[in-house]
């Protein structure tokens, strides 16, 4: 019988043929599998972009109090390149007292406001013109785009602006592709030649001199896969890359791979992206970069880290020019372009930090402002854009104040462990301006200005003479300042027996003393008797009434201020009272934006008013004499001209020191304490008005605006301090206080019906004894 | 009057006693001083809600804020007080025109930051409520428009007359 075995080579023909079968079809299955991650990945939002935060944006205008070297740090702040000549929008120079500077375009909630160049004249502090450099046309207002201040990055850190593919400069386009893969256009995924090139170079050198990667594969790894070295994950790389070729346009893959590629670290947070990295590195977008500029960031994708413009500037340099050197000899540019490029400095800019956020006490409101609309997830990936109110000048004066104060309280006795808390806002419109919950202004733990709730002591007062002057008093009606007793059911007595017994912070019992007098010293007897008198419930729904919403206690030492408070909620009742009697939500955020400039919210101004103009006057007056004559007098401010009001606070035993207050154009909460809550020695009057005074002198309004002038209701009347009552012209012992119309006080003769003055009593008595003459 | 029974005697006593009193009268009258009585110290009322002083001015004719195509008319305000801002306020004027409130909003809030006392700014952000159909809020700008109205009566006043006009829109 013949052997009907068969030959070799048909066995191994079968046997490669099934392994060839069961290796396709386990590579479909596979790649099946990896069709499902890369589609679910690559449609849709590919990254989680961080929401950027701006500041306001900057006004200006002839007449405008702004000074040189303020605007230049606003432009610092903003990121603008300081060069001559301004080449390019976020470009600027100065010349002793000109500024000349290229606005950004940005997008507003009205629409895009698009870049524009002006020259900004000054004299001494004051902006004296706005002018268009070329035409010399005089402009009248020009708002600035807003500087970035901070953003909430995703829980990976990374940072990028997103570009499309039409915002892809072409020389980027061209240099990456020719640099990265020649044969971008021309290879589906993988390109094997180039492989094996890279393969046979790398041995040649015993070393890895070449990668054989394509524009494909690099996308692939940075955005699908870990960067591991293994045989497993280079498959699987290969794999995905000739899929994503097969199911997405070449273009779609370039775009994806310049958002995407890794090009530097600024602290936490990864550079990623052509778009993000022309302004980190250059300050400039993309479009404006030189071909020397292009090159660099081109050279830094085989390595970030080691081609660091900042710190190894040599082997960017070096790397730069082979890139121009490529570049040129493919002829993409041209021999003089060639030249110039490699004679031009690596940077001309400082990097800019803006990675950072550089007021995070801010933040913090502006997040918690934001958590009741937005979810986490919502604020870190969506690239959402947020304007707040927060003015750079303003903040950075609460910085710099509140971080000199423990040298300038030399009164305190423990410095050391000093704690503040600042709350600035616009006087008429509740705009938060600046914020600060950390003697540190970089502190990024306990935001005291927010969560730090602190007994406030006589700040409370402001209220309680509110409800009175509501209930008919007047700021001449005479109170008792003398020893009271108050017991469980809330009656008064003088007996001392009670429950009790408040007492004055000098310990003296002061008598009969006028409403305005004992507010503006802070009498706590006075104050409770006549909080006792106007009622108790009447003075808690005024502090509600000014913005306070949370439950009060309602015990009589809340008249005293026994009861805690963040110096965020104190900041919403003196709000109320200094914009006139009108609540005006407390507003960090301006307009938040979607990452392609839709807007979706806004929060505009609100307002709505709670009490008369003049209760509110009045009070006012009273709060200005607190800083005149009262418990703030110490402080001296430098201009008289100037308006002020405002209270003292201080807790027990000297452990809380506060000043709540506004002047012309600003309100403004200062807390001094310490963390421990052991005493600090300072009362409200020798810390925090100091911090406050000092802070508030420096503010000024934009633009100059009366202060609201007395309403139709109020009449000024001279009142003898010992009688109170209208003093006749020779008496020098008076003082002018503002009362309410038909609020004057009068005689008790004039109290009498029918009544008659002296020279009518004796002329009556003249008739009457000529007639008993006649009868 | 009794007259005296000493005196009863003298025919011309009341005559005499008549005269007397009159030039009594006048030369008194010629000392003495017109007093006038202080208001007695009656405590007022508690004022809830903003003062309207010019409410009686108001003229009852109109019935309605001037309504044009839908679209709130401009009303004119005579010699409006504007400052660094006022581009912004006729831009808001001329969205107002068109009905484009929200850009007329956004401009005036941007006005109000520059220039946060303008009584004419608030007003007519008060005048783009209306047209937004939040009349409870364009009366409460109103208010704070007229605290800084200062003695600008034209301004009180067609404030006053866009208050009616909000309660009458609360009420429908």
């Amino acid at each position: 019988m013949m052997d009907k075995r068969l030959p070799i080579f048909k066995v191994f023909l079968i046997f490669f043929t099934a392994l060839l079968c069961g290796g396709g079809l386990l590579l479909v299955l596979f790649g099946a599998n990896l069709k499902d991650d890369i589609r679910s990945k690559f449609d849709g939002q590919k990254w989680q972009l961080p929401a950027i935060v701006y500041a306001r944006p900057l006004e200006l205008f002839p007449g405008k109090a702004l000074s040189a070297n303020l605007l230049v740090k606003e432009l610092e702040l903003a990121g603008y390149r300081n060069e001559k000549p301004v080449t390019s929008p976020g470009g600027f120079f100065r010349e002793e007292n000109r500024v000349h500077l290229k606005t950004r375009n940005f997008h507003f909630p009205g629409g895009l406001e698009r870049s524009i160049e002006l020259e900004v004249g000054f004299t001494e502090s004051t902006i004296s013109s706005l002018t268009k450099p070329n035409s010399k046309e005089h402009l009248t207002l020009i708002r600035l785009d807003p500087a970035r201040i901070g953003s909430f990055h995703p829980l990976i850190h990374e940072d990028r602006q997103v570009l499309k593919p039409e915002e892809i400069p072409p020389l980027l386009k061209t240099a990456l592709i020719t640099v990265e893969d020649q044969n971008f256009n021309s290879h589906y995924g993988i390109a094997p030649l180039g492989i094996l090139r890279a393969l046979l170079a790398n041995i040649k050198a015993r070393r890895t001199v070449q990668g054989g990667s394509t524009i494909t594969q690099q996308l692939v790894k940075n955005f699908f896969l870990e960067r591991e070295r293994t045989f497993s994950r280079k498959f699987k790389e290969a794999i995905m890359a000739v899929l994503l070729e097969y199911y997405y346009t070449k273009e779609d893959i370039f775009t994806a791979y310049v958002n995407e590629v890794f090009l530097g670290q600024d602290g936490s947070r990864a550079i990623h992206g052509f778009g993000l990295a022309s302004q980190f590195y250059f300050r400039r977008s993309l479009d404006d970069l030189s071909v020397a500029q292009t090159a660099t960031l081109v050279g830094m994708v085989k390595g970030p880290s080691a081609y660091d413009p900042r710190n190894r500037k040599s082997a960017c340099i070096a790397r730069r020019n082979l890139v121009l050197q490529t570049l040129h000899d493919k002829t993409i540019i041209s021999t003089k372009q060639y030249e110039q490029a490699k004679a031009e400095a690596i940077s001309d800019v400082m990097v800019q930090k803006n990675g950072f956020n550089r007021f995070p006490a801010f933040l913090d409101l502006v997040r918690f402002q934001l958590r009741a609309e937005y979810k986490e997830e919502d604020l870190r990936g969506k690239g959402l854009k947020i304007l707040t109110n927060l003015n750079p000048q303003v903040q950075w004066k609460i910085e710099q104040t509140l971080s000199q104060s423990p040298l300038q309280l030399e009164s305190a006795t423990n410095l050391k462990k000093l704690q503040g808390a600042v709350i600035v806002t616009s006087r008429e419109s509740g705009e938060v301006e600046g914020l600060t919950g950390d003697i540190d202004p970089f502190g990024t733990g306990f935001n005291r200005a927010l969560d730090a709730s602190r007994p406030i002591g006589s700040l409370v007062k402001p209220a309680v003479y509110l409800s009175a002057l509501a209930s008919g008093y007047t700021l001449a009606s005479p109170l008792m300042d003398t020893s009271i007793s108050v017991d469980r059911s809330g009656k008064m007595s003088s007996n001392m027996d009670g429950s009790w017994t408040p007492s004055n912070y000098d310990n003296i019992e002061h008598g009969r003393v006028p409403l305005y007098l004992a507010m503006a010293k802070s009498y706590n007897l006075a104050t409770v008797r006549l909080g006792m008198n106007v009622g108790l419930e009447k003075v808690i729904d005024t502090i509600q009434k000014l913005g306070f919403s949370a439950p009060l206690p309602k015990y009589p030492s809340l008249l005293l201020g026994a009861t805690e408070m963040s110096p965020f909620q104190v900041s919403q009742i003196y709000q109320t009272i200094g914009s006139g009697g009108f609540f005006l939500p407390l507003r960090s955020i301006n307009s938040v934006l979607t990452q392609d400039n839709r807007l979706l919210k806004r929060y505009g101004l609100q307002v709505e008013q709670r009490f008369s103009p003049a209760l509110i006057f009045l009070l006012t007056h009273g709060l200005e004499r607190v800083l005149s004559e009262g418990t703030g007098r110490s402080y001296q401010f430098h201009s008289d001209k100037k308006f002020f009001a405002g209270k003292t606070g201080t807790s027990n035993e000297l452990k809380d020191s506060w000043f709540a207050g506004f002047s012309d154009s600003h309100v403004a909460v200062v807390w001094l304490g310490r963390d421990d809550n052991k005493p600090t020695g300072l009362s409200g009057s020798t810390g925090a008005l100091r911090v406050w005074g000092s802070l508030l002198e420096t503010l000024g309004a934009d633009s100059e605006s009366p202060q609201p002038e007395p309403t139709d209701e109020i009449d000024w009347v001279r009142i003898d301090k010992t009688t109170l009552k209208p003093a006749r012209g020779w008496n020098t012992n008076t003082t002018e206080l503002p009362f309410i119309r038909n609020t004057v006080p009068v005689t008790k003769k004039q109290q009498q019906p029918g009544h008659l003055n002296d020279l009518e009593q004796k002329t009556k008595n003249f008739f009457e004894s000529l007639n008993r003459i006649f009868q | 009057m009794k007259i005296p029974s000493h005196l009863s005697a003298y025919p011309f006593y009341p005559t005499c006693h008549l005269l007397l009193l009159i030039s009594l009268c006048l030369t008194l009258n010629g000392c003495g001083t017109k007093t006038v009585f202080p208001p007695s110290a009656t405590r007022p009322q508690p004022t809830s809600g903003p003062t309207t002083r010019h409410q009686g001015t108001v003229q009852e004719a109109r019935t309605s804020v001037p309504i044009e195509h839908g679209r709130i008319k401009p009303v004119v305000l005579p010699n409006p007080q504007l400052g660094p801002a006022g581009s912004l306020y006729k831009k808001a004027e001329q969205h107002l025109a068109k009905g484009s409130y929200r850009q007329a909003e956004l401009a005036l809030e941007r006005a109000l930051r520059v220039e946060p006392r303008n009584g004419y700014y608030w007003y007519s952000l008060a005048r783009t409520k209306f047209g937004q159909k939040q009349y409870a809020q364009a009366r409460q700008l109103c208010y704070k428009s007229k605290t800084a109205a200062g003695g600008d009566k034209a301004l009180i006043e067609a404030n006053d007359f866009l208050i009616s006009q909000t309660k009458r829109k609360i009420i429908k």
